[in-house]
């Protein structure tokens, strides 16, 4: 804050209301109600726009602090629900029957695509693919070539 | 080529990235290393903390280990352990296993593949790491001699060293030097698999070594690329195991006498071997033995590539035909 600061300008100062008039008496009252009444909303405007400032620079701070951690790949909840959604899923198949027959199936694709994957084989120099479902899911392909 | 696709997560380029192929959230982790490009990719939590973290833990393992198993690094403890002219040579629990897991893969292939011919590879002339752009295969197979596969070294080097792990010690005759290669990376993937195995699924992509599984059992594609022009050839469907390929296509030049030279040599001639197979992918239920049996079977040549590949696999001969084995037993 300055001394040039319009916001100090219009704080009152101490005996200015009471000052004598030119002509030696003293103000009226409703003068100086008025003048007491304008340096107050001068104040609450002050107030009001220093509040409204803080707020808005505060949440354009947070805000962008969360769209930096969301581009850059650093998604805390994403990482929180998949540990949670495993976990869950961990403990269907410890508990329930039905679970155990879906681990099965999903044993019995794996056997299926080693399989297919014998099937292709037979056929030499074409190109092939083995392929099964999984109740379970599939992981990301990984290449694997001479290095 | 027929290539199927079900949405499977696709690998980031360049830095850790996080996707999703719901419901599952996969951390991925690729970056340079052996040589090549390796990848990271977990999902779940488990030992080493949530999926991310867990694979950044792995990134950083096999960079340190690619420090200490070098060739090419003075300061490797590989160098410093081929230098020393100490018969018997304290070494660290790592370089214990390795030596333990060399022996044993020359072992099991008869002494084709002999983690002691370095200086056969160096008067082939690799003797630095290799950043060049290799010698394009169809050139190199046009200007290769007669084939023939491979056969051990009459010398058979590796019978020479041994290894105490309870004891920390490599003892061979100075001068005999060893040569990590691929069976290295084979067993970093199978060291790390012994952690991230607890995660609901991982794969570890030690430049075409690949070891994966996991307790969810999903189903992994793991994609064989051609040596030719990286078209992917075949798609293994898997839930666990190590898939390694071993190819004469990526590091290879000519050498002084305008010969085509690569790093798979013939024990046996001490020569880069032209068997008529330029690449093999072997499975295995661990990487370091995948890593062994696809060399192996390489050296071998068409006829006798077959008899290491009883995990399944996959040959590419020299006329870009190849056979696919099936993987029944992984």
């Amino acid at each position: 804050m300055t001394p040039h600061d319009p916001s100090m300008r219009a704080l009152p100062v101490p005996g200015a209301g009471r000052a004598p008039a030119p002509n030696g008496a003293r103000p009226h009252v409703s003068t100086l109600v008025a003048e007491r009444l304008s340096a107050r909303r001068r104040r609450v405007s002050v107030i009001r726009r220093r509040v409204i400032a803080i707020a808005t620079a505060m949440f354009l701070a947070t805000s962008g602090g969360i769209f930096v951690q969301l581009v850059t790949g650093n998604d805390p909840a994403l990482v929180e629900a998949a540990t949670v959604k495993a976990a869950k899923a961990e403990a269907n198949a410890a508990s329930t029957a039905a679970a155990t027959a879906k681990a099965q199936a999903a044993k019995a694709a794996a056997t299926t695509a080693t399989t297919n994957a014998s099937t292709a084989s037979s056929s030499g120099s074409t190109s092939g693919s083995s392929s099964a479902n999984s109740s379970s899911g599939t992981a990301s392909a990984v290449t694997t070539r001479a290095s | 080529m027929i290539r199927e696709d079900r949405g499977a997560a696709t690998r980031g380029g360049g830095r850790a990235t996080c996707v999703d192929p719901a419901p599952h959230v996969e951390a991925v982790e690729t970056f340079s290393c052996f040589g090549g490009e390796c990848a990271v990719l977990v999902i779940g939590a488990g030992p080493a903390g949530r999926a991310r973290e867990a694979a950044t833990r792995a990134k950083r393992g096999l960079l340190n280990w690619h420090g200490q198993f070098s060739r090419f690094e003075p300061d490797s403890e590989l160098s410093r352990l081929n230098g020393d002219p100490r018969a018997t040579v304290p070494v660290s629990p790592a370089m214990a296993r390795f030596v333990e897991g060399a022996l044993g893969a020359a072992e099991l292939t008869n002494g084709l593949v002999d983690p002691t011919l370095v200086p056969e590879i160096e008067r082939a002339g690799y003797v630095r790491h290799f950043d060049s752009a290799p010698v394009p295969l169809a050139l190199a197979l046009a200007l290769a001699a007669d084939r023939s596969p491979a056969t051990p070294s009459p010398a058979a080097r590796w019978r020479e060293v041994d290894v105490d792990r309870g004891a920390g010690t490599v003892t061979r005759p100075p001068g005999v030097r060893l040569d990590s290669g691929g069976l290295a990376k084979g067993m970093f993937g199978d060291v790390l698999a012994a952690v991230l195995g607890r995660y609901e699924s991982f794969a570890i992509d030690a430049a075409g070594d690949v070891r994966f599984g996991g307790e969810a059992r999903l189903l992994r594609p793991i994609e064989v690329a051609s040596p030719f022009d990286e078209s992917v050839l075949h798609v293994f469907e898997l839930v666990s195991g190590a898939a390694a390929t071993s190819g004469i296509g990526k590091r290879s030049w000519l050498d002084p006498d305008g010969r085509p030279a690569h790093h798979l040599l013939d024990p046996g001639g001490g020569r880069p071997a032209f068997t008529g197979i330029v690449q093999v992918t072997a499975l295995a239920p661990r990487a370091m033995e995948a890593e062994a049996l696809s060399k192996a079977a390489l050296l071998s040549g068409p006829a006798g590539a077959r008899a290491w590949l009883s995990h399944g696999g996959l040959v590419v001969y020299d006329d870009a035909t190849f056979d696919v084995i099936d993987p029944a037993g992984v």
